[in-house]
């Protein structure tokens, strides 16, 4: 999939970080607002989606380190990760101009995404089958 | 002691071949396989182990051939399928 | 044991360590590339199994080669260990 127009550091993001277009509609969401913490509650209430699935996206994404826990007190609350000027602050500011500019080619991206066998491998050993990504 | 702990690793590594062969099922990736059958390997090593150390102490072997030579085959063949899998199909 | 399947035995011993060694080393660099701890965990496990079969070889006495369970145990229970971790962490999806 090669389109001149999206640079790597954004194709990285996408490949190495963002699993589905509800994750990259989390990480903007909250990019778009990068003081404030967020539970699962109000991002599913903003996106109009599940909220307990929702806690396992947005967990997902901390893993990736997109996003962090608000607070130490309450693992629950969200928020924008990548420190302002940061080379993956910068990614994801690009990504989300991208996203607003040429949203097919960026959602093309994240489904044309390869089989990753090293995924399927650790998805292995996980007990519970419902994983989105699976 | 110890043979409680031959035990724990079988039984270890049955459920990650067990793990890793519906992985498999599920994605087809072949690396997946391969781990699978390395981790079958494993659990006949720790298997024999127990039979040499515990069922049968005073057995020295099975068809002529020492119960140390049956255990490492078994580890050795599932660690060359193992690498086999990692260096050409992981990714 | 007869001196040849000692020779035999040590080969494949010899084998089973510089193979764990190299597994090891794969998951270390899928480590790397996925960031998912699940990896760091089987190389050390393997890394260990390697350590377990390396003193296999150079020690004598059944006494001691018995103690050796708990290397062992320490290999797979790390295994099992990043298995628990790997669905702990997937608590929070579906």
């Amino acid at each position: 999939m090669t389109d001149p127009g999206i640079s790597e550091a954004v194709r990285s993001l996408i490949v190495e970080r963002i699993d589905s277009v509800v994750q990259l509609e989390l990480l903007l969401l909250l990019h778009a607002n990068p003081g404030r913490a967020w539970s699962a509650a109000d991002v599913a209430q903003e996106l109009r989606i599940d909220p307990a699935w929702t806690n396992g996206q947005l967990t997902e994404l901390v893993g990736h380190s997109l996003l962090a826990p608000a607070s130490t007190d309450d693992p629950r609350t969200f928020r924008y990760a990548p420190a302002p000027g940061s080379p993956l602050d910068a990614a994801v500011a690009q990504l989300a101009r991208d996203y607003a500019e040429r949203r097919v080619t960026i959602i093309t991206l994240i489904f044309s995404k390869p089989v990753d066998k090293l995924r399927s491998f650790a998805d292995a050993f996980r007990l519970r089958k419902d994983n989105p990504n699976g | 002691m110890a043979e409680a702990v031959y035990v724990l690793c079988c039984l270890t590594s049955l459920t990650c071949a067990v793990m890793l062969w519906r992985g498999y099922a599920r994605s087809r990736a072949r690396f997946l396989l391969w781990s699978s059958l390395c981790f079958v390997g494993l659990a006949l090593n720790n298997l024999l182990l127990f039979i040499d150390k515990v069922v049968l102490p005073d057995v020295s072997g099975f068809v002529g051939v020492d119960f140390a030579i049956w255990r490492s085959g078994a580890a050795l063949i599932g660690l060359a399928l193992l690498l086999y899998g990692l260096i050409w199909d992981a990714e | 044991m007869p001196n040849q399947t000692l020779i035999l035995y040590e080969f494949m011993l010899g084998g089973l360590v510089m193979a764990c060694g190299v597994a090891g080393l794969f998951f270390l660099r899928f480590w790397r590339k996925t960031r998912d701890r699940l990896f760091l965990m089987f190389a050390i496990s393997f890394w260990i199994l390697g350590l377990n079969w390396l003193a296999l070889a150079f020690i004598e006495q059944e006494e001691q080669k018995t103690i050796l369970y708990a290397v062992r145990l320490l290999a797979f229970g790390l295994i099992l260990f990043a298995i628990i971790d790997k669905n702990r962490a997937a608590k929070g999806s579906g």
